[in-house]
């Protein structure tokens, strides 16, 4: 047989939930962004969930339940895909506002994750313009929607942060071995990796 | 040649003297390792949290190295610095970790420290802001002689880093 000239990363999972200060009423819009060395073999890349309303019991999650299935096939592990995601909330009036942004990568080994995505949105620049975007419904937003994904050009943005957006993805890997990577699959570093502060 | 690609993202930092805080970082490395693809320094963005919540930075890294050799393994160095409602910034806390050294997604706590000036200096600090800074930074991170430097304990950065290795094990090298 032939030696693989590409690997895939298979990625299936949801976007469960999300909690959301003062926010009871939202959709989440999600962007996968990755390198050029990246090609999207199968699924959906972008979408967009359904209107959710917090329950009305102590918990207040919003829960979306919505399904990600992507398989991705490469050269390169450089660029390895990040979820992106924005959550607008729907204000009294109907308006669609932004509640918070989150950018996490997809995991790097095979298995099953349980991911939170922590949101910020960008500031107002002034207290008059924090006050025009409450009366207008509309905050400031990032121009392109998959800015959270980007390491360049953060250092000018200024948020607030809030909010945490959970997603549960099952991962697997065809053929990272035979480019000789090995991905640390099989082995639970979280709980050992965590610095124990006093 | 072995590669390894440092994945992940600085996630955020808790329990610093403000919430509004943003990181300076970057990934020192020794002679033997060259930086083939991604960034090995940035600044995060300026992040505001409310008290007792961690503010997130949410810095994505993707740094792929070649490595000739083991020795000066990566290290990730971060200055954390705060921005007052002036616009003033002022460093608040100064620290590094190793980047992993066996392939994996680790969630990795720093903790941070600044340089302690004399008692008129903390004094004054409080009222006109203002902390000692490190006037050569490679100090974070080289083990040299700190001897005559005090320090004060500060917040926490958090990491979310990920570590994939390529042609380590073909080169017979046990990584656990």
């Amino acid at each position: 047989m032939d030696a693989p000239s590409t690997f895939s990363v298979i990625a299936t999972g949801q976007i469960e939930s999300a909690l959301v200060p003062d926010c009871d009423n939202a959709y989440l819009k999600f962007q996968l962004v990755a390198g050029e060395d990246w090609q999207l073999l199968d699924g959906l890349e972008e979408g967009i969930t359904q209107a959710a309303r917090c329950s009305q019991g102590y918990d207040q999650l919003l829960v979306w339940n919505f399904p990600i299935d992507v398989t991705y096939k490469a050269t390169n592990a450089f660029g390895w895909p990040q979820l992106v995601v924005s959550v607008y909330g729907l204000d009294a009036f109907g308006r669609d506002v932004i509640k918070g942004y989150g950018c996490i990568h997809l995991p790097t080994c095979s298995g099953r994750f349980d991911m939170k995505l922590r949101l910020f949105k960008p500031k107002s620049a002034s207290l008059m313009q924090a006050f025009n975007a409450w009366m207008s419904g509309m905050p400031a937003e990032f121009a392109d929607p998959r800015f959270p994904s980007y390491a360049e050009g953060r250092e000018v943005t200024r948020v607030e942060s809030g909010g945490v957006v959970n997603v549960k993805l099952n991962v697997l890997t065809k053929d990272m071995e035979h480019f000789g990577y090995s991905t640390g699959a099989g082995k639970d570093r979280r709980a050992n990796a965590a610095i124990q502060q006093l | 040649m072995a590669e390894m690609h440092v994945l992940g993202q600085l996630l955020g930092g808790s329990g610093f003297q403000s919430n509004n805080i943003f990181c300076k970082w970057g990934i020192s490395t020794g002679r033997t390792w060259e930086l083939l693809e991604g960034l090995e320094e940035g600044q995060t963005q300026l992040s505001d949290a409310a008290d007792g919540e961690m503010s997130i930075w949410a810095h994505p890294i993707d740094a792929h190295y070649a490595c000739k050799g083991l020795t000066g393994w990566p290290k990730l160095y971060f200055q954390v610095w705060t921005q007052d409602i002036h616009g003033r910034n002022d460093i608040c806390g100064y620290g590094f970790c190793h980047i992993p050294t066996a392939p994996g997604s680790y969630q990795i706590d720093c903790p941070t420290w600044i340089p302690e000036g004399s008692a008129w200096q903390r004094f004054s600090s409080f009222f006109i802001g203002g902390n000692p800074r490190l006037k050569v930074e490679e100090v974070i991170h080289t083990p040299g002689d700190r001897f005559r430097l005090h320090t004060t304990s500060t917040g926490t950065v958090h990491l979310d880093i990920s570590l994939l290795m390529k042609d380590f094990e073909r080169n017979h090298v046990h990584m656990g």
